[in-house]
């Protein structure tokens, strides 16, 4: 049966329209995966159903019913729920109290006796009791905030569920588990709109794929139909390499190519110790790891930027431990951080000035910003990194997701690196702009530069990197992978502490 | 290390709590009704608020005096904020340590009804000076009138102006006693001086830049002003720096002293100041303190005394002066310190702080 | 996706675009608005002798809001302003009346301003304390000081300026009989503060640091050295004022800058400077004084009663952000 049924549904902002009649079906205990990229519309198709924003013109039909959707309040009371991407509870209260917030805000009683109970009922099928109602939201590991505030959707009679991109900020075992919460709903009857950037996840969950692009559906599919290919070029409206780019064939591992050497670098609080490992000019070496192991922390103690408890960072010969972030920079050893949001632009100010933010010193004279430089080094950069944009005045706050990247690559890039570290370069960026980045690291590699790269996306490191160098969960490194040892069963096998049990089970076979 | 840092500064705050404490002084009773003296044992306390302020140095001398000759203890204290509830709290301070009797200049009227009532129902007498608190039982009340210092500051200005011209007030609204004296100010000039206009009337709230500002302004309108008058020392600075530039003669007159205020009038950039007599205003409100804690002394003839009421409900007017340019030298306070057998200023406050 | 290039835009064109788009530009528009209507309504207001004693009155918080703008920027604020300033003064004033030459005697006031700035800048990074509750601490601490210090007499200069012409000169003099001096040191700040800000790559440094702190660390930015030297400026400028109120007003009294922090607030916010960091110009919170001291100036010429001018200055003030919120606003809407 048709849970939810768009027909016509269009859009506009003043003179710019966003949506173009828009026509949608999703049964009742189905999983419909949604893609397109960072700006064709899915937030604001997403927002009209849930009543945050009322379309132009259309129809939208619940259970075959036309109904009208003016106000969020609504939309809940036809049992339609909305767990938005970044997660929007509060911190400091308790699950249940997240949970029931709607109904508490109603100053209908408080009951916190009752309100546990009601909340466990609802979290039990979900995560059979592993999160306990009474615990305070900050201290859950996000994939289980994200469970509640799946738990707060549907703790009101949910029947229509739309999920956006639930697992950008998970790791790997984290986002299987919520598959499974999903998986139970589905089964429950509910109808499920899923958003994503990730295949795997839209392979591996869903019924059908409907393709967004530029306020247009472009294409909606059995999943069984689909291919990879067919959905890139749909999202991207034109032919998309999704392959990596080759790898470079020539490396020569030898001890005057080593540009960077890391001995026995142990953290102050302990996060990771005794790091040991080179890396060689033009080469891409990748970091694999789980989420939590320590990979940011190793990146933000080879720059400065965390306190170390010893070890040494051999660059260009000289130890850099102890040196000033500025300085590691100077020197031609850069970072681009993990959350480009937070650690790595300015987004009110615009491109021009992110662009310059790192190297002030090299557009700077008698203390003086020179403008003329400035403008032209903005200018290039975003050309070279084909940021979209109305210009390098433009906010950045206002680009897309895989435009904000590249004006953040563009910041780190400023000045030709030696060596460049890329924490995440590609999180929450559409397909377009991933494989614009990973061109674009090939390159930086095969014209001299090393790159680090650090992803919670095994495949990306696989198919970037030119060795892997693997993390344990406990932060210790488990030797490093080449060629076509590249490959995620034997990667996965160190880096889930598998090898640590099976050492075990090896020394009790001995003994015996 | 930053455990033993925590621990050091507790410790010190401990030990200056400790110190502070250590100041209490105890009353005690007496009994000798033929002489105009008590003992040594008992205190009195004077209650301040901004006890900073040097307003209250004369007034506390005046008490000190009285104190000594009439044989007993006293002590300066209070609050150094502009604050109702601070000012409170340090007459329950004063209270807890059971004196004979408080001497307090009110911030506000209202919140001190109740503690003045609860003092006099445990049998310390109060009275109020400088500022009031009407509606309590407080057993004296000693001030410089406000209308009256109003009322003598519009005639010494208009006066001086001939009886023409445009006057103008700086005021500074959130102040009852300040109030009082720009009101009767612009009464008296209505009431008397027919040819004189109050032409502006501003809030320039204890601000030279503002009362700089107002002078000026008022002046591009009015270029008859010829007075000023402010209810306080410190707007007054910036208007009399205005009416100095303007060279035109503007008189500039307020109700405070210090020193910079007494060297412009020396220079002749200020042209009075109105300074209610502190001295007196300490030494015969310790006087009616003195009586009203001892009212086996006297015999007024009323039935209060048969009745077990408060004997007194007296208003005592302690005077003002007008000081001029001959006789600013009187009213330094560090002169005076030296005149009463202090080596300066500093000298005068730390025997105050002893006690 | 269409492989649209970056746009290269006419310098021109895009400084016209820019001046449109300049919160400035806004204001100015207001601020000339009222001086027309001022001008017309009251035939004072537009006599030179009104316009001279508006420069001589935006000198000392001018020069205090200069301060408080760069603390903002760098994302903070400083409430110890006016009381910093009165401390200064003091320390000024008591060398000066213990026979230091004048020089000598401003130096260590402002020396004292600095050192007070460079404090709140080591608490406010080292400890991560806001400067909220560090600033409001400081008036009281600056303030305590004075009090001490001076028993709570106020210091009178009143004799010493005479025989110090260029001291007195600095607070009261007049270039060419015509420009306060006072004004003249102002506004010399002031263009070279604002040009500071625009140009330099130290300013810079603090507007990243106000407009995310993580990413301006990532940037290989001293994040707590911009921050304290931020609070060391607005310190020194609020000795710098102290300086100019000393020389004008003949000494010190104790309650010297009280209230100043918040003018000097409301001038930066109503200038467009983010309470957030990161964004604002020092011309566009002296704009904000300006508007302000127009304001006061209305009223003062009006000769609006005493009572309502408190209600009347804030009302206004009130209604120019909500005015700036809107056009902001709308300028927003306009631009997505």
């Amino acid at each position: 049966m048709e849970a939810l049924q768009l027909r016509d549904i269009s859009k506009s902002f003043g003179r710019n329209q966003v949506l173009f009649s828009i026509d949608f079906d999703l049964q009742a205990g189905e999983i419909h995966g949604i893609m397109g990229e960072n700006g064709a519309g899915k937030s604001t198709l997403m927002n009209i159903i849930y009543g945050n924003l009322k379309s132009d013109g259309g129809e939208i039909r619940v259970d075959g019913n036309p109904v009208t959707i003016n106000e969020v309040s609504d939309a809940q009371k036809l049992g339609i729920c909305f767990v938005e991407q970044e997660i929007a509870l509060c911190q400091d209260a308790t699950v249940a109290e997240n949970i029931f917030m709607a109904r508490i805000n109603q100053g209908k009683g408080f009951n916190m006796k009752k309100l546990a109970e009601e909340a466990r009922q609802i979290l039990e099928p979900l995560c059979g009791g592993s999160i306990d109602p009474y615990e305070i939201v900050e201290k859950l590991p996000i994939s289980n905030q994200q469970v509640v505030e799946i738990a707060k959707a549907i703790s009101n009679n949910c029947r229509i569920l739309i999920l956006d991109e639930p697992t950008s900020s998970l790791s790997g075992e984290e986002a299987d588990a919520l598959h499974r919460v999903i998986q139970d709903l589905k089964k429950r009857g509910i109808g499920i709109i899923y958003i994503s950037h990730r295949m795997s996840d839209i392979f591996g969950q869903c019924d059908r794929v409907s393709v967004l692009r530029d306020g247009t559906m472009v294409s909606t599919r059995p999943i069984a139909e689909a291919t990879v290919q067919q959905l890139v070029n749909d999202m991207a409206g034109r032919e998309v390499d999704i392959l990596y780019p080759p790898k470079a064939e020539d490396l020569q591992r030898t001890e005057e190519n080593v540009v960077l050497d890391v001995q026995g670098l142990t953290d102050a609080e302990g996060r990771f110790s005794d790091v040991n490992f080179k890396l060689y000019k033009g080469e891409i070496l990748g970091f694999a790891g789980l989420l939590g192991a320590g990979r940011s922390e190793i990146m933000q103690g080879l720059t400065g930027l965390r306190p170390m408890k010893g070890g040494k960072v051999i660059f260009h010969g000289r130890d850099i431990m102890g040196k000033s972030t500025s300085a590691i920079f100077q020197d031609g050893l850069v970072m681009l951080p993990e959350d480009r949001k937070k650690q790595g632009l300015f987004l009110d100010m615009d491109i021009e000035m992110n662009t310059s933010a790192a190297y002030l010193q090299q557009i700077t004279r008698g203390g003086m910003i020179q403008r003329g430089k400035e403008h032209r080094q903005a200018e290039e950069m975003s050309k070279s990194m084909n940021v979209r944009c109305t210009g390098i005045h433009q906010i950045v706050r206002s680009l897309s997701g895989g435009n904000q990247q590249k004006v953040l690559l563009a910041k780190v890039l400023a000045k030709r690196p030696d060596v460049v570290i890329m924490d995440e370069p590609t999180r929450g960026v559409d397909v377009g702009a991933k494989a614009e980045i990973h061109r674009l690291l090939r390159q930086l590699a095969s014209e001299g530069v090393s790159v680090i790269m650090v992803s919670s996306e095994l495949n990306e490191v696989m198919g970037m990197s030119d060795r892997v160098v693997m993390l344990d969960s406990s932060g210790c490194l488990v030797g490093d992978v080449t060629g076509d040892d590249i490959n995620s069963d034997h990667i996965m096998y160190y880096i889930s502490d598998a090898y640590k049990y099976q050492e075990k089970n090896d020394e009790v076979t001995e003994h015996e | 290390m930053k455990k033993f840092l925590a621990l050091i500064l507790a410790l010190v705050m401990a030990f200056s709590l400790i110190a502070c404490g250590q100041k209490a002084n105890q009353g005690g009773e007496s009994t000798n009704t033929n002489t105009l003296s008590g003992t040594a044992d008992e205190t009195y306390v004077m209650n301040v608020f901004v006890s900073g302020v040097e307003y209250w140095f004369p007034v506390y001398a005046g008490m000190k005096d009285a104190c000594k000759q009439l044989g007993v203890s006293c002590s300066y204290g209070g609050t150094t904020e502009y604050d109702a509830q601070a000012q409170v709290d340090s007459f329950e301070a004063d209270l807890a340590k059971s004196p004979k009797g408080i001497l307090i200049s009110p911030i506000v009227e209202d919140a001190f009804v109740e503690p003045i009532n609860r003092a006099i129902s445990q049998g310390v007498a109060v009275v109020t000076y400088a500022s009031d608190s009407p509606d309590s039982n407080r057993q004296a009340y000693v001030t410089s009138d406000n209308a009256h210092e109003g009322a003598i500051a519009a005639r010494t200005i208009c006066d001086a102006m001939g009886g023409t011209g445009s006057v103008m007030v700086l005021r500074n609204p959130g102040q009852d006693n300040h109030n009082r004296r720009c009101d009767a100010f612009i009464s008296t000039v209505e009431a008397e001086y027919p040819n004189i206009k109050v032409v502006a009337d501003v809030a320039t709230n204890q601000n030279e830049q503002n009362g700089y500002d107002a002078v000026m302004a008022t002046y591009q309108k009015y270029p008859d002003l010829g007075g000023v008058f402010c209810p306080e020392g410190v707007s007054i600075v910036g208007g009399a720096k205005a009416a100095k530039e303007l060279g035109t003669g503007i008189r500039c007159l307020c109700v405070d002293t210090n020193d910079t205020l007494l060297d412009m009038l020396k220079e002749g950039d200020m042209f009075g100041l109105i300074c209610p007599d502190q001295y007196m205003q300490g030494y015969l409100g310790m006087l009616s303190l003195f009586v009203a804690a001892h009212p086996e002394k006297v015999n007024p003839m009323n039935e209060r005394k048969a009745l077990n009421e408060n004997i007194m409900g007296i208003s005592i007017d302690n005077g003002l002066t007008i000081i001029t340019k001959d006789t600013a030298d009187y009213y330094y306070v560090a002169k005076y310190a030296q005149s009463i057998g202090y080596a300066d200023v500093n000298d005068m406050l730390s025997a105050y702080k002893a006690g | 996706m269409n492989e649209t290039q970056v746009k290269k835009s006419s310098p021109v064109l895009d400084f016209f675009k820019r001046l449109k788009n300049a919160r400035e530009t806004s204001l100015i528009l207001i601020i000339v608005a009222i001086c027309i209507v001022l001008s017309i309504t009251n035939p004072y207001f537009a006599k030179w002798a009104n316009i001279q004693t508006l420069l001589g009155s935006i000198a000392i918080n001018g020069i205090l809001t200069i301060g408080m703008i760069i603390v903002m920027i760098s994302g903070g604020l400083d409430l110890s302003i006016g009381a910093v300033m009165c401390m200064s003064m003091a320390f000024s004033a008591k060398a000066i009346t213990l026979g230091v030459p004048p020089i000598l005697a401003i130096l260590i006031g402002l020396v004292g301003a600095a050192v007070c700035g460079f404090v709140i800048g080591q608490i406010v990074t080292k400890l991560n304390l806001s400067h909220f509750i560090v600033t409001l601490c400081f008036m009281g601490i600056a303030r305590g000081v004075v009090y001490v210090m001076t028993s709570g007499i106020s210091i009178s200069l009143v004799s010493n300026l005479k025989t110090m012409p260029t001291l007195a000169f600095i607070g009261s003099g007049y270039i060419g009989g015509t420009v306060p001096m006072s004004f003249v040191i102002f506004l010399a700040l002031a263009i070279a503060a604002d040009l500071y800000a625009r140009k330099s790559s130290g300013m810079r440094k603090v507007y990243y640091t106000g407009s995310n702190e993580m990413a301006a660390k990532h940037s290989g930015i001293k994040i707590n050295r911009v921050k304290v030297l931020a609070c060391v400026a607005c310190s020194v400028l609020a000795g710098i004022a102290s300086v100019i109120y000393m020389s004008k007003y003949s000494g010190v009294s104790v309650s010297a800058g009280e209230g100043a922090e918040m003018t000097a607030l409301s001038a930066a916010v109503i200038g467009g400077v983010s309470m957030n960091g990161g964004k604002g110009t020092v011309a566009g919170g002296l704009l904000g004084l300006l508007f302000i001291v127009l304001i006061q100036d209305a009223m003062n010429l009006f000769s609006v009663q005493a009572f309502w001018q408190d209600l009347i200055r804030y009302v206004i003030v009130l209604l120019a952000v909500i005015l700036d919120v809107l056009q902001e606003r709308a300028r927003k809407k306009k631009n997505s």
